[in-house]
């Protein structure tokens, strides 16, 4: 009697404890978003003054037998304006003209991927076992439901897109040539900015949401400012 | 991890349960204020704190024990940039650090008080540190096992013959290990012994 007596003691304010509290914040879907920018050191971004900007959006999927969305005519547009507008307020200079190539320091090139994200929801002790995770690369996918636990569980998911813009040095790209170590184009990328969030909510929070974190991954890039 | 740690303390409270006659085992609420290199993680007080320990008197003003901790420290920070490796990232941080000490620990006791019994007592050992920065939807992760000073007073108020109410301020320290800070908080415990 004693030790039930005892275990009750100790069990009752661990219980109280584990489920009295969910450690975990509740975010919405607008806090998921992220800016991310990363550069080459080596560059001199002050040689840089003029840019050429694509006017398509490229959807990159691993699935070849996808048929994507065109890109073009929902969100594209808008990325594409919101990346020129930037560029622009930043003291950049935009040339058009490709007539006998490209003139244009820096060549921007846009790109968008999406990538599906599952995870299993354990019920009851969820908190424990619940990680986000990288997309394309599920951080607990090992965790199969452990035959045996009570609550059973449920498989959710959601779809993470990604915008990413590549600025590419158009004074340093060089052709290939006939050496065997060099048998492609070299085209050196000196800065790439990638807007990553959740695609939920309707179309206009989307784009509300696009060009707040396009105008970040310039913002804080301090070395692109002229 | 923290279903390691609710296991470890589950597993922890049979052993104690069972614990030889003669010792005292204890449970104690431990809220606790960040400080130091835990702070500069996540810097909110936390009222996620727990532990468990099993104390041996050896002499009447004398005991030397064995006590495991957990503590959760969580912070929000919104719209800050910050580097990882060589990408600059903004969004909404969402950090939680996790500690847990495995100290021995002596304490002396001041008796001749009636019914309560002041302490002053140290814990060394280890403590396992583990800081989390949800970030969108990627983890930063870093962990790392530290040794663990943790200086404590205290007191004892004997309720029965049975039951000890425990009152305490702790303060624990873990030293910079490796790349990883230095890590400290300040706790106040209270919870219950029995003898």
């Amino acid at each position: 009697m004693r030790k039930i007596y005892k275990l009750l003691v100790f069990l009752l304010p661990i219980s109280a404890m584990i489920y009295s509290c969910h450690p975990e914040y509740d975010a919405t879907i607008d806090e998921l978003d992220l800016a991310i920018t990363k550069f080459d050191e080596d560059q001199n971004f002050g040689a840089l003054n003029t840019f050429f900007l694509y006017d398509t959006v490229i959807y990159i999927t691993d699935d070849e037998d996808a048929d994507p969305p065109d890109i073009n005519e929902g969100q594209g547009p808008h990325i594409i304006s919101q990346v020129r507008q930037n560029l622009l307020n930043l003291g950049w200079t935009e040339e058009t003209d490709t007539i006998g190539g490209i003139k244009a320091d820096a060549s921007i090139l846009i790109s968008v991927l999406e990538t599906d994200v599952s995870f299993y929801y354990y019920g009851w002790w969820d908190w424990w076992y619940w990680y986000p995770w990288y997309p394309g690369y599920p951080w607990y996918p090992g965790y199969p439901g452990y035959p045996g636990y009570p609550g059973g569980g449920t498989t959710y998911g959601y779809t993470v897109g990604t915008v990413l813009v590549d600025m590419v040095n158009m004074n340093e790209v060089e052709a290939p040539d006939e050496r065997p170590d060099r048998p492609s184009f070299d085209i050196p990328i000196v800065w790439t900015g990638a807007v990553n969030g959740i695609l939920s909510g309707s179309d206009q929070n989307i784009e509300n949401r696009l060009t707040t974190q396009i105008e970040q991954i310039f913002k804080q890039s301090t070395y692109l400012h002229k | 991890m923290k279903k390691y740690i609710i296991i470890l303390l589950l597993g922890l409270v049979t052993t104690l349960v069972n614990a030889q006659e003669g010792s005292t085992i204890f449970v104690n609420y431990l809220p606790a204020i960040p400080l130091g290199g835990t702070a500069d993680f996540s810097d909110n007080i936390s009222p996620r704190g727990v532990d468990f320990e099993v104390q041996k008197f050896l002499k009447e003003d004398l005991s030397v024990g064995f006590v495991i901790g957990w503590n959760m420290f969580r912070q929000k920070i919104t719209g800050e940039t910050f580097e990882h490796k060589d990408l600059t990232i903004t969004g909404t941080q969402f950090r939680y650090t996790n500690i847990v000490p495995l100290n021995l620990n002596v304490k002396k006791y001041f008796t001749n008080q009636g019914n309560t019994m002041p302490y002053v007592g140290v814990g060394l050992g280890t403590s396992y540190n583990e800081k989390q920065n949800e970030v969108g939807v990627f983890v930063l992760s870093d962990d790392q096992w530290m040794f663990n000073v943790a200086p404590e007073v205290g007191m004892l108020y004997d309720l029965n013959y049975k039951t000890v109410l425990s009152v305490k301020v702790k303060y624990n320290y873990s030293p910079k290990a490796g790349d990883f800070d230095s890590m400290s908080y300040l706790s106040l415990g209270v919870g219950i012994g029995l003898k």
